[in-house]
């Protein structure tokens, strides 16, 4: 069984092919990038993954099972979990509401309506938990728009997390950090255990290659490439994408 | 603790007042009650899930001819009609919710008036049961026949309409407090998100309209029992507009806010207009200062000032 399956992936908006015959399977466990230039598709596929597109044509399947039709919090309940290419945090929650908030989701309680929430303790301690290994306990209390960008970013990439996935779908985790914050991230992501498969998407080819175990290129709204980081490397078609050029 | 010592000073003051107050005050600070409980109603929906409701006259106006057609055509029994009231305006609010909550921002705007609409005409239109514009007048006040006092009497009616703002605001804060409006603030905040973290927003926001419509029914039936008459002005769009407004005034997202909303409302509604004509004049102009200078609502600027003057000791 495989982790995904996306078989021949198409999206059309209104006359514009954003996504043309796209066939992705991600093994379990596995860590995957997808690179390409800007307009590539990368984000789209990544929606349509998740649920926020309906693909034109094509089908997907999350550890088997079809989700082609499920909508997006049916697909967030089978484990698969997402960050965006933009921060997506409640901004104007504190940072201990937002972890809260994203353990509630795995719990019946979620439509209770007739106790306060500040009874159920074990979520509180386990948000106090979470918080605790990231280094983020001190700035429980803080609302979201009062953390820096990169603490934002992992607040993001641990609201992904907390649930404790089976697919995560990072899309451009490192973007708008500075080098240090970036060597944060991906210690992070490569702490991660291995029941966990995770695909993302990367601008920063040096930190795609080195965070992938495969990566697939994606030009066009195609799959240009597909192969281990050495592979994608010495792939002629790959240099003439990123460079203009065959040669490397 | 100061928490509740300002609630029971509260509750102290309304007890106290109709007592020193002649009828016409009493009356109107039971209207203030009851547009208090149909602006939080509206809150539930505006201010936490973020859908601003131009429809909301709607589910009042179904508790009100609920009342008025059951009072006089049916039973006048209040046991029966006002929890049908409530129940009925639920419901309404279940079937316009299927409708209304495809759509979003503006459209949701539109076409909850639209809807809102549809029932003023019904209501203008469907003589025998309504009166048609004429309305239906002649509505008993409620014998609930256990107690001693008579509810003809204002300070009676301004007890009995006081145990149910009592009961709404419980309630209302108990679901605010509860996960389910944890959840519903943040589906406003980033719904998006909340679809991604596992959450059936859709089905929130449906109930959460559901929870509003129910308290606009009760609103709406306790306003036909003050006044012995309907209309199908409890249907206009002007009174949809006047609750968003009590909300916006008051501070949305909040359960106090629309009380101070309504209560402001209100009174320039009765005392001012009648001292001068373009009283709606005057609410305007207060709206846009609002808006312009404290856009979290009068209960904003209150809040704002008490920590200024916190940061001053």
């Amino acid at each position: 069984m495989k982790a995904l399956v996306a078989d021949k992936i198409c999206k059309n908006f209104e006359g514009i092919q954003a996504l043309l015959n796209v066939s992705v399977e991600v093994e379990i466990g596995e860590r995957r990038g997808m690179i390409g230039p800007n307009g590539a598709g990368k984000t789209t596929f990544f929606h349509i993954i998740s649920g926020i597109l309906s693909p034109t044509s094509g089908s997907i399947y999350l550890f088997g099972k079809d989700i082609t039709h499920l909508p997006m919090h049916a697909r967030a309940n089978l484990e698969l979990s997402q960050t965006f290419q933009l921060i997506s945090l409640f901004k104007k929650l504190t940072v201990l509401e937002n972890i809260v908030l994203a353990l509630q989701s795995f719990k019946r309680r979620k439509y209770i309506l007739h106790r306060p929430l500040s009874i159920y303790k074990d979520v509180f301690n386990e948000a106090e938990k979470a918080l605790q290994e990231w280094e983020l306990w001190d700035k429980r209390n803080l609302r979201v728009s009062e953390l820096s960008y990169g603490e934002q970013r992992l607040l993001d990439i641990m609201l992904a997390l907390i649930g404790k996935p089976r697919l995560l779908l990072l899309d451009e985790p490192t973007s708008g950090l500075s080098l240090a914050e970036v060597k944060t991230v991906i210690s992070r992501i490569r702490a991660l255990s291995r029941e966990i498969t995770i695909i993302f998407i990367e601008h920063h080819m040096d930190v795609a290659l080195e965070l992938a175990e495969r990566v697939t290129v994606l030009h066009m709204g195609q799959v240009v490439a597909e192969g281990t980081p050495t592979e994608i490397k010495r792939d002629p078609r790959v240099k003439k994408i990123y460079l203009g050029t065959e040669k490397g | 603790m100061k928490r509740w010592m300002g609630i029971a000073v509260i509750l102290l003051l309304l007890g106290i007042l109709p007592q020193v107050l002649g009828d016409y005050y009493v009356i109107l600070l039971t209207k203030i009650l009851i547009f208090a409980i149909f602006a939080m109603s509206l809150d539930i929906v505006q201010g936490y899930v973020g859908l601003p409701s131009l429809g909301h006259a709607a589910f009042f106006g179904v508790g009100a001819y609920t009342i008025g057609i059951f009072s006089i055509k049916v039973l006048n029994n209040f046991w029966i009609n006002l929890p049908l009231a409530i129940v009925l305006a639920g419901m309404v609010a279940a079937l316009f919710g299927l409708l209304v909550l495809r759509t979003r921002a503006a459209y949701f705007f539109i076409i909850t008036a639209a809807l809102s609409e549809v029932l003023y005409g019904i209501a203008c239109t469907w003589r025998f049961f309504t009166g048609g514009h004429d309305g239906m007048p002649g509505i008993a006040r409620p014998d609930i026949g256990f107690i001693p006092w008579s509810l003809l009497s204002a300070a009676n009616y301004f007890y009995f309409v006081l145990f149910f703002f009592i009961v709404a605001f419980i309630l209302m804060y108990v679901v605010v407090r509860s996960p389910f409006g944890h959840i519903i603030v943040s589906i406003r905040e980033n719904e998006l998100r909340m679809r991604a973290l596992g959450y059936h927003t859709w089905l929130y926001k449906y109930v959460s309209f559901i929870i509003a419509g129910l308290f606009a029914g009760l609103s709406g039936g306790l306003l036909v029992y003050l006044n012995g008459f309907v209309s199908p002005d409890v249907l206009r769009i002007s009174l949809s507009a006047e609750a968003l407004l009590m909300v916006l005034l008051g501070g949305a997202g909040t359960l106090i806010g629309p009380v101070i909303g309504a209560a402001s409302v209100v009174f320039l509604e009765n005392i001012v207009s009648s001292y001068m004509e373009r009283w709606v004049l005057m609410l305007g102009i207060i709206y846009v200062l609002v808006v312009m200078f404290t856009p979290q609502g009068i209960l904003g600027l209150i809040n704002k000032m008490s920590l200024k003057s916190q940061a001053k000791v």
